[in-house]
């Protein structure tokens, strides 16, 4: 009777740990997720040229969703590349623009969790199209935004699939390097460089690039690439970069040398960048001059002590 | 055809003419009596051990010591875009304008638009400027063998003609032919002939053996060529052909009497095609996924990358479409969070920027809570401005290792304390200007990729304050997140 009031007992705590050992997960269970497929799509399209692709979207979320399409105009105006999708009516006179020449079939479709569904571009430029880049994106948006029961937020999100059309033609490419600068004077490394450069031509480009620096003596000590990136047109790229080193002395001079379009048109810069570290030399030169100093004053300070010292000495010497 | 001529020339009465033709016919014979008696080798053949093509690129992007990843141009135009053959575990010679060095390669992209990028196995050791040479040299060693049909007496020859290759830099393949790579005599053998010495031309592709011996008719002979210890020595030619369909080259075989006179010779083809191409294909994606956060947790929960400080208080778990923030009361600032997560194989990374249908507003009444930062008048503008308990506004704030800033990373978005005063700070975008949360211009994004396993993840804290004097009721608004690729 005992035993079995024992182990009542005991079973019981081994409950009441159980239950207070129980914390809730902090990211709660529910999730949505969408992945859309391919991310980038480039049209190269004759003026009156038609052409179609296929966007996969997949439902990652928990829960079946009503997802809708729509095809949008897109701009960059930052110096970072980042895709601004324009509502419908907003600047109106976008020169890139490009979504009245696109659909997209189905615009609205269901999906169950982890289910897959394609869905198809067609683009048709028209005949009288002018050459350069134009620019959309496919939008895919769940439709079931809910607001809260109190004060907050209804979160929504669109993942959008962005098209690159060229309309073939002749194009004018005009690019330069706008800004091309390291700090005039470091005391030591790293060496941040800052590259900026702007697209004024009707489409987009990709520069490649190679920056290599130079000592005094015109070795060259360091070089490297810009990244890989796209300029808008109309716009320009900041490209950050950094000599990852500490220790350097002296002026360096640092030239970019690079090309853009489908001419190979030139690029070109040049800056020049002290590095000196400067406390590091006023410490040793103070430090020589303290060691100077100190040795002059003692051996001031010996003659001194010499010349005190010298009468004795004679006079050993004669008594010698 | 000659009788019937002859015949007709006679019937005409022509003696002159032919006697002249006779002589004319006569002269012909002699010249090519040589060649006439010349007989096809049988047999004839060239088994070469390796028939995968060299392949030849430059690069279109440069290549700073340490790279690990090479920017393949003209990848859309033949013959370079036979350059995806590098692809191997094969040595390529990475050359000039910089210094060559042998580079090991693990793999290869896709070919995106002119370019593809080859990943290395280990980071290069030189700089190397647009259009340095990427090129892989596949050798192999040729076996050629064949029967005589005429004998050859002692000092004849058996002549060997190869389309010729890159002679300038014989280590270098070439579309045309096969590079010779420093071929010497002593890379060279022959059984069934005994050849005396040997003479290698490159610049003409010709290997000759003058014989020291007499070569009898009907004896098998085979000639091996270009095996230096173990490893072959020609390089085969780069593929100029579609995929799939082999590069055809033709080998000259003669043999030659001491007078020079030939004996016997022949041609034979062989083919220089890719082995077996195993194709896999990667689509492109990008990923975006929203998981709520519980209340009273920390704000950095499941994101090492975000190191802001502070705890939802609202009350309430947000989910992955709503965010409550509770009831709001003053002197206090209620916080609610999101963890947004996005992945991408999409080499140019991703951007994430927000909207919202406009301020944090009670339609009943039309009393808004003010923004955060004031009212937007650009995108990403006014700058996100820090809360205090008790003044009024709404707004959210990005945190993690991608967060966008300007110049020097926390000069945007703030960080430190999420619960008032100067650390993070807060803005709340309008239907028309969106604010830049988070970008990685450098993908894959991933927890798998170069930056680690917070790559990609952004905790976003809303939070909202009231002064006394706010009316009572339900504010909402509606936030949208934009996921895309960076331009």
């Amino acid at each position: 009777m005992k035993d079995k009031k024992r182990y009542l007992k005991l079973s019981l705590i081994v409950l009441l740990l159980a239950g207070l050992s129980k914390t809730k997960a902090p990211v709660y269970a529910q999730t949505r997720g969408i992945t859309v497929s391919p991310p980038t799509i480039q049209f190269d399209l004759k003026p009156g040229a038609k052409a179609e692709k296929t966007i996969k979207i997949t439902n990652h979320s928990s829960s079946t969703v009503e997802f809708s399409v729509n095809v949008q105009d897109f701009i960059v105006t930052d110096k970072s590349g980042s895709p601004e999708l324009l509502s419908e009516g907003v600047l109106p006179n976008n020169k890139y623009a490009a979504s009245t020449w696109a659909t997209v079939l189905p615009d609205k479709f269901i999906l169950k969790p982890e289910d897959s569904f394609s869905v198809t571009l067609y683009l048709q430029v028209p005949g009288n199209a002018r050459p350069g880049g134009r620019y959309l994106a496919v939008a895919f948006k769940p439709t079931d935004a809910t607001l809260p029961e109190n004060s907050g937020a209804a979160i929504n999100t669109v993942v959008g699939s962005l098209v690159y059309l060229t309309v073939e033609g002749k194009v004018v490419e005009n690019a330069r390097v706008v800004d091309f600068k390291a700090p005039r004077l470091s005391e030591y490394g790293p060496i941040p460089f800052i590259t900026e450069i702007q697209n004024s031509s009707d489409i987009h480009i990709n520069p490649k690039a190679t920056v290599e620096v130079k000592d005094l003596f015109g070795r060259k000590v360091y070089s490297f690439a810009l990244d890989n990136l796209n300029i808008f047109p109309g716009t320009s790229r900041i490209y950050r970069n950094s000599w990852e080193t500490k220790w350097l002395l002296g002026p360096f001079r640092a030239t970019l040398s690079g090309y853009y379009g489908t001419n190979h048109r030139t690029l070109m810069a040049t800056t020049l960048f002290w590095v000196i570290p400067y406390r590091l030399i006023a410490i040793i030169l103070l430090a020589v001059a303290i060691a100077i100093t100190s040795y002059f004053y003692f051996r001031k300070r010996r003659e001194l002590v010499e010349v005190t010292e010298e009468p004795p000495a004679k006079t050993s010497q004669k008594e010698i | 055809m000659t009788s019937i001529l002859i015949y007709y020339l006679i019937k005409e009465g022509m003696t002159k003419k032919i006697t002249f033709f006779l002589l004319f016919s006569l002269f012909f014979f002699l010249l090519s009596f040589k060649a006439a008696l010349a007989d096809t080798l049988t047999n004839a053949s060239d088994t070469i051990s390796n028939s995968r093509p060299s392949a030849i690129s430059t690069i279109g992007v440069g290549a700073s010591a340490g790279a690990v990843k090479l920017t393949l141009a003209n990848m859309n135009t033949a013959p370079f875009s036979n350059a995806r053959y590098i692809a191997s575990d094969s040595a390529v010679l990475l050359g000039g304008p910089g210094t060559q060095e042998t580079i090991q390669i693990a793999s290869m992209s896709a070919i995106a638009g002119t370019t593809a990028a080859l990943y290395t196995i280990s980071p290069t050791t030189q700089n190397h400027n647009i259009g340095a040479t990427v090129m892989m040299a596949s050798t192999a060693q040729h076996t050629i063998q064949f029967k005589t049909v005429q004998a050859v007496d002692s000092g004849g020859k058996i002549e060997i003609v190869l389309p010729p290759g890159n002679t300038a830099n014989p280590n270098f393949p070439s579309y045309n032919g096969f590079s010779f790579n420093g071929l010497t005599s002593a890379q060279l053998s022959a059984s069934g002939a005994t050849c005396g010495s040997w003479t290698i031309t490159s610049t003409t592709g010709t290997i000759l053996c003058t014989l020291s011996s007499a070569l009898p008719a009907a004896t098998a002979v085979t000639i091996n060529i270009g095996l230096n210890n173990t490893s072959p020595v020609l390089v085969n030619p780069a593929k100029t052909n579609t995929v799939g369909s082999e590069d055809s080259w033709t080998i000259t075989l003669k043999t030659y009497d001491s007078a020079g006179a030939v004996k016997d010779f022949a041609k034979v083809r062989i083919a220089t095609i890719e082995a077996v191409e195993v194709y896999a294909t990667v689509d492109p994606y990008i990923n975006f996924t929203i998981q709520g956060i519980n209340n009273n947790v920390s704000i950095g929960t499941s994101n090492a990358g975000c190191t802001d400080t502070g705890t939802t208080n609202s009350g309430f778990d947000s989910s992955s479409t709503t965010v409550n923030l509770g009831v709001l009361g003053a002197g206090r600032i209620n916080l609610a969070a999101q963890l947004l997560t996005i992945t991408t194989n999409a080499n140019n990374g991703y951007t994430l920027t927000a909207t919202s249908s406009g301020h944090l507003i009670d339609p009943a009444v039309g009393y808004w809570l003010s923004d955060a930062q004031g009212n937007p008048t650009n995108n990403n503008t006014p700058t996100p401005a820090a809360l205090t308990a008790g003044n009024t506004a709404f707004g959210l704030h990005p945190c993690g290792q991608d967060v966008y800033y300007v110049s020097t990373p926390g000069d945007f978005w703030g960080s430190g304390a999420t619960g008032g005063g100067t650390g993070a700070k807060y803005a709340n975008p309008s239907p028309t200007y969106y604010y830049t949360l988070a970008r990685d211009t450098t993908g894959p994004i991933g927890s798998g990729s170069a930056d680690g396993s917070n790559d990609g993840l952004v905790t976003v804290v809303y939070a909202g304050t009231i002064s006394n004097i706010v009316p009572a009721g339900n504010y909402h608004t509606v936030i949208t997140y934009v996921a895309t690729a960076t331009f």
